[in-house]
């Protein structure tokens, strides 16, 4: 396959309108990280690249027109990996799809490419040892006392947090390493002191994040299952907006407990009791929400009655036992484990 | 308009809905080819054999008489809101505002959908307007034609209908 030095050009075959705004999209979004691809126009397949959507009948005859200077990037319902070949699944989604254009790109400018593996959305997570702090009690430690630091974890990974911008910021590298880090069990963690203007000088080549997006993820994967200092397990809380779940983590216990504390201020003892999750989610799920900013705190109330949002204060019709249990059934039909 | 109310339904259906779509004219034309006129239909049969009805209605306002019709008897709500419209969060406002007391009465889930290919709205924007609505309602980036996605969307309904049945 030939190297490239510049653009790398893409034609596409069989692709429907959405698919084809899908790729546009992330064409752009990788333009503007400095990965230049030349979308070309439709029926000019002289592309280093071409996509085919292998559903269609134009897609399908396309793929038996070999060219072997030629990368094919495939999109099925069902898809299978050949010489030459990527495939990705459909539905094809902006992010992804820029992702694995990305790589390609980065293979295509080396070397001749072996077959691309597209990565699995949960890769999987190997603990590592020793624990002198959780990630999540640095982050938070940032963003309550406003500070600074640079935090150096295992695998060499870098990253820099700033309590007082609330950004976490990461090269390259330690960005992809960040997501696994932020899921660990444990790790070890050097924590050090950054100046403003020293965090503004590292990060002109960083990937920046959200400091509560990672705080989010480091406290709901947290291994301690301790409350936060200060905070009680008997105050009655309630949460002050629906947390921003993602598709990718997705975990019924969550909304089942974001879905009690939307609706009344309850203790978290009364919460273990009630909805039977195993205590330390429902911890990791306060600390996680607390530090983000979701949780009001209303009060000791040990044994209080359940206290209701004024803006549902007007009466209304409870859905039977009956539907209560069709729900549970909804539920198991669908594949979920209640 | 443009959600993917019929693609959602049918990629958790038991069967393929029932749809009344119609090629779209006008302004639409340029939006999508069909459009839903009356209500999608399909059912999930339970493991005791009974189903629960999965009913989408049209979008657009001149076909309001059906929303009413249709949310009789429901169990919750799920409101997809296409981001590739022009002010989808006033959109959502209007469906919130018309639904109000349906959704006092059930629940509500909100699943903003070709978030992707376009930047109308970020989903940070749906949540400050709910926060500034006094509402607390799961909203989520979804694709309608993927089917762990839309799973996820009901899932959510269900353990907001579950708080509200008084579990506790």
């Amino acid at each position: 396959m030939a190297k490239i030095d510049g653009n790398l050009a893409i034609s596409m075959v069989g692709l429907d309108e959405l698919d084809q705004r899908v790729l546009r999209v992330a064409v752009g979004l990788l333009s503007d990280d400095g990965v230049n691809y030349q979308l070309l126009a439709k029926n000019n397949a002289a592309s280093q690249l071409v996509v085919i959507d292998v559903d269609t009948e134009k897609g399908k005859k396309h793929l038996f027109q070999e060219n072997e200077n030629q990368l094919t990037l495939l999109l099925g319902s069902s898809t299978c990996l050949a010489k030459n070949h990527v495939a990705m699944a459909k539905p094809i989604r902006v992010s992804s799809l820029k992702e694995l254009l990305e790589k390609v790109h980065q293979r295509l400018r080396s070397t001749p490419a072996p077959p691309i593996v597209v990565p699995r959305e949960e890769e999987q997570v190997v603990p590592l040892p020793v624990m002198e702090d959780t990630l999540f009690e640095v982050l938070y430690r940032a963003k309550q006392q406003k500070q600074i630091v640079k935090l150096n974890c295992d695998r060499d990974a870098e990253i820099f947090i700033n309590g007082v911008n609330g950004t976490v910021a990461a090269n390259e590298k330690s960005h992809r390493a960040l997501d696994k880090l932020l899921k660990l069990t444990s790790c070890t963690l050097v924590v050090s002191d950054l100046s403003a203007t020293e965090f503004e000088s590292v990060i002109d080549h960083c990937v920046v994040s959200a400091l509560d997006a990672c705080l989010w993820k480091a406290g709901v994967s947290c291994p301690k299952g301790i409350i936060l200092s200060g905070h009680s397990m008997d105050a009655a809380v309630k949460l002050k907006a629906w947390p921003g779940f993602t598709r990718h983590d997705f975990k019924p216990e969550y909304f089942k407990i974001a879905a009690i504390l939307a609706r009344h201020a309850i203790s978290l003892n009364r919460l273990v009791e009630a909805l039977k999750v195993p205590k330390v989610e429902i911890i990791n799920f306060y600390n996680a929400a607390y530090a983000v900013g979701l949780i009001d705190v209303v009060g000791e109330a040990k044994n209080a009655p359940l206290s209701t949002a004024a803006s549902e204060a007007k009466p209304v019709s409870k859905p039977s036992a009956v539907s209560s249990s069709i729900f549970g059934k909804l539920a198991r039909r669908l594949g979920f484990n209640v | 308009m443009g959600a993917g109310k019929t693609t959602a339904i049918a990629s958790i259906s038991d069967e393929p809905p029932v749809c009344t779509d119609v090629n779209c004219s006008g302004k639409e034309a340029s939006l999508k080819q069909t459009t839903t006129v009356a209500m999608d239909y399909s059912y999930i049969q339970l493991e005791d054999g009974k189903r629960v009805h999965l009913y989408g209605t049209p979008g657009q306002e001149r076909f309001n008489f059906m929303w009413n019709i249709l949310t009789q008897g429901g169990i919750g709500l799920v409101l997809l809101i296409n981001n590739d419209h022009d002010e989808p969060v006033q959109q959502m406002d209007r469906y919130l505002d018309h639904f109000r007391d349906f959704i006092n009465e059930t629940g509500v889930v909100i699943g903003i959908t070709r978030m992707g290919i376009a930047d109308q709205a970020s989903l940070e924007e749906y949540q400050t307007r709910l926060l500034q609505r006094g509402q607390i309602y799961p909203v989520f980036e979804v694709d309608g034609r993927c089917e762990p996605d839309v799973k996820v969307l009901v899932y959510a309904l269900l353990a907001v209908l579950d708080a509200h049945s008084g579990a506790l």
